[in-house]
């Protein structure tokens, strides 16, 4: 089983401020238009995966105030931005994971106690990753608990992800045109919260020796990406991780 | 040009749900990535002479712990959905913006302001200079009256940046009408003269203030008419009382 | 106003890509023109002002000679993408008019087809039996209500390492100031013309952007440079 990093993302108050300062931070250029739900998405693409399947960040912000102010249960994401910071309450809210078939993501759903969310892109695309020009990006992912996360596992374990149509992914689209874009070569390294012990056993494999992450024993999630330019000057994106905000998520987890 | 219509403000509770089913009903293209303080605003071009309609909404929801009366007001007219809620007039030169200001007994927004924070900023990184009155006061959208705008250097006009291609995509030739409420008279008193109003491709439906409807022409394809409720009809104008 | 300046060369795909590489400047697909053989790559200055980078694309038409333009054949025989051409910017069509009056000679429609299929326009002058720009000499246009669309403003493909234009600060005439002020009818200095004493012809331009200002030297496209 092949499971790479497929992407990583990055809550902000502000995703258009958001994804300009980044740019003007590390020369890494986005593009705009596409969303999800109540979500507005700026991606990053981050170049050099293998068969064209990069990694890319995802810089997410709300855009629909009324369902924010209509839902009334406890909403982690929301509090976590709440929590200002150095980096204008940027925080990494999520390291994906991909694998290259429904089988291994059925695999993975079964080993971790969960399910596979269906393929309801045509039908539901609401609740899929929509484009201006039509597309909706087909995916599945797992583990999709309904009955509540395991205890055992913190909030933000790295969710896994089946993107079919490779040409079509979010990181080969092309990013917007700015002065001094500079072209990403690759994820070199993941900083990540918790421990090797953790994550290998979320993935069922040595998680340092599948995928480039090393470990802070901080609060799990991502704390920083490390990636490669193709002028040479890599460059190391910090933000704190979401979970590191939050010291009881109990509130946030369904009863199991 | 003499005064001109150059844009059309719609506020959206949801910017991109309200442009995608807006591409789908006219197949007009918008583009994306302008923003402003805690909104954004997708862009639809209408053609020349260079106009277009901006679906505005909230970007920043955390901007709202911090209430203010147009904040209050923009969750007010999209409670219900997608409401016009700006006629956004245009001069072609600083005196004719400064002639509305006086008029107004008000001041100009400057285009030369050097905090970028004041200006709409694009996702690629052009910061819009853009002049306009009145100033310092309530928005005359409350009140669903228009304002007027400058631009120092049209070649960057928001019209005619390219759009993200949309399925059965048209090519839209210029707007035709704008429905807007009220009466002639009452939109001369505000802009200072009846010969202002005769200038503006109008329809008046003797509704509530503000737009109802615009007309946009379009290559090979009937023309095209986008209605959605005026601002007014979600929130009274009487909540706000006279303009000063 | 400078409004555009022409670039005439035998490859439009490469000679945008090796200037954008040496300047840093980005650039567009312009589609093709009214003479359907001829593609371009528009190059935005910066204030308001535009290059037009110009070959032939219709390999059938290379065939032809009398379909060749004369910028085309002077940049195959140089070896060299050639100055080929400035046009000034008037604001209204009155005094494009009166230009094309004073110099004996018509307006024209100018008319390309970008990608998108959306045309960009605007009107020439002065169109009579001599090209101004063969002679090294600058012809005007009128964007009438279309400046919203303009070139210049129009966004670049996304290279990396681009730098941002701000405009045009020098542009380098063969003649002299005085038989330009007589063709203009204004004073030279101000569209900043210098005057090299050469023969006729676009010969430099100096471009601010906002990694410092870059120049851009090619050999004027006007038949008179070459005696």
């Amino acid at each position: 089983m092949n499971i790479h990093i497929n992407h990583f993302s990055l809550g902000a108050r502000n995703a258009f401020e958001s994804a300009a300062r980044l740019r003007n931070e590390t020369g890494l250029g986005f593009w705009t238009g596409e969303w999800v739900r109540d979500i507005s998405c700026h991606m990053v693409p981050l170049g050099n995966g293998p068969h064209g399947k990069d990694a890319f960040i995802e810089i997410q912000c709300y855009v629909d105030a009324h369902a924010h102010l209509k839902d009334t249960r406890p909403n982690y994401r929301y509090d976590v931005l709440s929590v200002d910071n150095e980096y204008n309450s940027d925080y990494w809210t999520g390291l994906m994971l991909g694998v290259d078939s429904l089988s291994d993501l059925e695999a993975i759903a079964k080993r971790l106690g969960g399910d596979v969310t269906p393929e309801d892109s045509r039908t539901n695309p609401y609740n899929h990753f929509q484009r201006p020009d039509g597309y909706v990006l087909g995916y599945q992912s797992a583990p999709r608990y309904m009955m509540g996360r395991p205890a055992k596992w913190p909030m933000d374990m790295p969710g896994i992800y089946y993107y079919p149509d490779v040409p079509g992914r979010t990181s080969n689209q092309p990013v917007g045109a700015a002065p001094h874009l500079r072209r990403p070569a690759g994820v070199k390294w993941v900083v990540f919260g918790g421990t090797n012990e953790l994550l290998s056993d979320w993935m069922g494999v040595d998680a340092e020796k599948t995928i480039p992450v090393r470990f802070n024993g901080k609060a799990v999630g991502v704390w920083e990406v490390c990636v490669a330019m193709a002028d040479s000057q890599d460059v190391i994106i910090r933000r704190p991780a979401a979970a590191s905000v939050i010291a009881d998520d109990s509130k946030y987890r369904r009863p199991a | 040009m003499p005064l001109h219509i150059d844009h059309i403000s719609l506020a959206s509770p949801h910017i991109f749900r309200s442009a995608d089913t807006l591409s789908k009903e006219t197949g007009l293209g918008y583009w994306t990535g302008e923003w402003l303080r805690d909104s954004s605003v997708n862009i639809v071009p209408l053609g020349p002479p260079g106009n277009f309609i901006e679906i505005s909404g909230f970007i920043d929801i955390f901007s709202l712990r911090h209430m203010d009366e147009r904040k209050q007001w923009i969750l007010d007219i999209t409670e219900t959905g997608d409401h016009f809620n700006g006629l956004c007039l245009g001069v072609d030169s600083m005196e004719e913006l400064e002639a509305f200001a006086k008029h107004w007994k008000s001041t100009v927004n400057r285009a030369d302001n050097p905090d970028p924070a004041a200006h709409f900023q694009r996702a690629n990184g052009y910061i819009l200079p853009m002049a306009s009155t009145p100033a310092g006061k309530r928005t005359p959208w409350m009140h669903g009256l228009p304002n007027v705008y400058f631009y120092p250097d049209r070649t960057y006009h928001s019209s005619g940046q390219p759009t993200h291609p949309i399925p059965n995509q048209v090519q839209p030739t210029g707007i035709k009408w704008v429905e807007v409420g009220g009466t002639p008279g009452e939109l001369a008193e505000w802009l200072g003269g009846m010969r202002y109003v005769e200038m503006l491709p109008l329809k008046f439906n003797g509704k509530s203030l503000g737009v109802w409807a615009v007309c946009v022409g379009a290559e090979e394809h009937d023309d095209i008419v986008i209605r959605r409720p005026a601002a007014s009809d979600a929130v009274p104008i009487s909540k706000y009382g006279a303009w000063s | 106003m400078l409004d555009h300046i022409h670039l005439g060369c035998a490859n439009v795909y490469t000679t945008a890509f090796d200037l954008m590489n040496a300047t840093k400047l980005g650039h567009y697909d312009g589609g093709f023109t009214r003479d359907i053989a001829v593609g371009q790559k528009t190059m935005p200055l910066g204030g308001g002002v535009y290059l037009e980078i110009e070959s032939i694309v219709d390999p059938f038409a290379t065939a032809d000679a009398s379909r060749r333009p004369w910028w085309y054949t002077r940049a195959v025989s140089l070896k060299s993408a050639v100055f080929s051409g400035v046009s000034l910017r008037v604001n209204t069509m009155d005094e494009l008019n009166e230009l094309a009056k004073r110099h004996g000679g018509t307006t024209r429609l100018n008319v390309r087809t970008p990608p998108d299929g959306a045309q960009v326009k605007f009107w020439e002058a002065p169109i009579g039996n001599a090209d101004p720009w063969q002679s090294g000499k600058p012809t005007w246009c009128c964007w009438e209500n279309r400046l919203y669309a303009h070139p210049s403003g129009q966004p670049v493909v996304n290279a990396p390492g681009l730098a941002q234009p701000i405009g045009v600060v020098w542009i380098e005439i063969g003649g002299t100031k005085a038989e330009m002020q007589t063709w203009l009818g204004q004073n030279p200095d101000d569209l900043k013309m210098r005057f090299n004493g050469k023969a006729p012809g676009l010969y430099a331009i100096g471009v601010k952007t906002d990694g410092g200002d870059i120049e851009i030297r090619r050999p004027p496209a006007s038949a008179a440079s070459r005696s």
